[in-house]
């Protein structure tokens, strides 16, 4: 079905919102009157929903990689999916690795911060049979503060393609009071074939 | 004789091209169901004429995604939002047959106004419909498609583009299914911020799969 122009499109605001359920009922109301009436909006509302769809899908396939919220972990493992999990606090050395099973694996880095404070990481990836190095920046990332943590949930594919390595991260809090760090918060991961267990 | 007309657009839809017949001195239009109008679509199934059975299934192929989309949105539920639809749709041919849909130029809040009792009652053995004509349902069942998914890998990369907040409210909002007000209190931000984040990440996102308006 081809979609025409419409001469008075719905903002794509309303459509996301309308689409998240965060819409007030009259405002709902309205986009309906307006999406069924309209193709073209209609199509623009359908591609809202194959997003919306697809992001629910990458998680349930262990497929995205992501600062999140216990809350979040704690769905996926009641929904049925493997989550392999590793604690580390500031200054501490976790050996880590994922096995073929594992959806998720989780990370969990003991912070302490303040609301007034934002959180960027800076991992450092070395490579221990080439002593090749990547690094990586995530900005402003999630904390969870009330159970003091940052975590964050690897695809399980891109872990377990990963060789043996150190990985190195360090946290740099920002706030009024000006930037400290934490860290470094280091993981040795090693293929699931030689981690000792 | 058939004549062509000049081209004209409705407010919000479809192109159509008209072309009439003469016959005996009166101008019939002729109606490629692919080109109509919602409207058009109405009338040609009300008049019972011999192409109406393409109407119907024009009209269902275009409302079946609507109804889905309200279903989904209200009934939070991909079987039931496509028993939404089935019902609906059974229903809006039905009465059209009968010629009990006495605006067709309202067709589609019609249409509306039949989704939002159907899913009220839904649950109720009340919403179920009366058997529908052997005839009706197969135009009903080839309306109804499931959306092609979104290319996973693809997606994830796209995902991965997304700033890390972004990133996480997409995420909190389409897999955990929470609310923005829910995602601020979690986040610790204001709800205002969430919109505004998962608006863009929206926006970006359809670029980036090649979803949004110029792209087609």
């Amino acid at each position: 079905m081809t979609a025409f122009a419409c001469t008075a499109p719905l903002p794509l605001a309303a459509l996301v919102d309308y689409d998240a359920g965060d819409l007030p009922d009259l405002e709902a109301a309205r986009v309906e009157e307006h999406f069924f009436a309209c193709a073209a909006c209609t199509e623009r509302l359908a591609a809202i929903r194959r997003l919306g769809a697809g992001i629910a899908g990458l998680v349930r396939s262990g497929g995205v990689t992501a600062s999140v919220t216990s809350e979040l972990v704690e769905r996926a493992r009641a929904h049925g999916l493997v989550l392999r999990s590793y604690r580390v606090a500031p200054g501490e050395t976790v050996a880590c690795t994922a096995s073929p099973d594992d959806d998720f694996v989780v990370i969990r880095l003991g912070v302490d911060t303040t609301p007034d404070e934002t959180v960027d990481l800076e991992t450092t990836i070395t490579l221990v049979e080439s002593g090749g190095t990547d690094r990586i920046v995530s900005r402003d990332v999630t904390v969870d503060r009330e159970r003091r943590e940052i975590v964050i949930l690897n695809a399980g594919d891109r872990v377990r393609a990963m060789p043996r390595s150190r990985w190195s991260i360090e946290a740099r809090v920002a706030g009024p009071g000006g930037e400290r760090r934490l860290g470094p918060y280091v993981l040795d991961h090693a293929p699931w074939r030689e981690h000792a267990g | 004789m058939n004549v062509a007309l000049p081209l004209a657009t409705a407010p919000c839809g479809t192109r159509r091209a008209l072309t009439v017949s003469v016959h005996a001195g009166m101008l019939r239009p002729i109606v490629e169901p692919s080109g109509a109008s919602d409207a058009e679509l109405a009338r040609l199934v009300l008049a019972a004429r011999g192409d109406a059975r393409s109407a119907e299934a024009e009209l269902c192929a275009r409302f079946a995604p609507r109804v889905r989309l309200y279903g989904l949105r209200h009934l939070r539920s991909e079987d039931a939002a496509a028993d939404l639809v089935q019902q609906v749709l059974i229903i809006t041919i039905q009465k059209l047959r009968r010629g009990e849909v006495r605006e067709p130029e309202q067709i589609a809040s019609f249409v509306l106004g039949v989704a939002r009792r159907v899913a009220r009652d839904f649950g109720r053995a009340a919403h179920r419909t009366e058997l529908a004509d052997p005839e009706v349902v197969p135009a009903v069942a080839a309306a109804i498609r499931d959306p092609e998914p979104l290319a996973a890998d693809h997606l994830a990369r796209c995902v991965g583009e997304l700033g890390e907040r972004e990133r996480t409210v997409v995420l909190m909002t389409f897999y955990q299914e929470q609310s923005a007000a829910e995602i601020a209190t979690a986040l610790d931000v204001k709800e205002g911020n969430v919109r505004v984040m998962r608006h863009r990440a929206l926006a970006r996102l359809r670029t980036c799969m090649g979803l949004d308006e110029g792209a087609s």
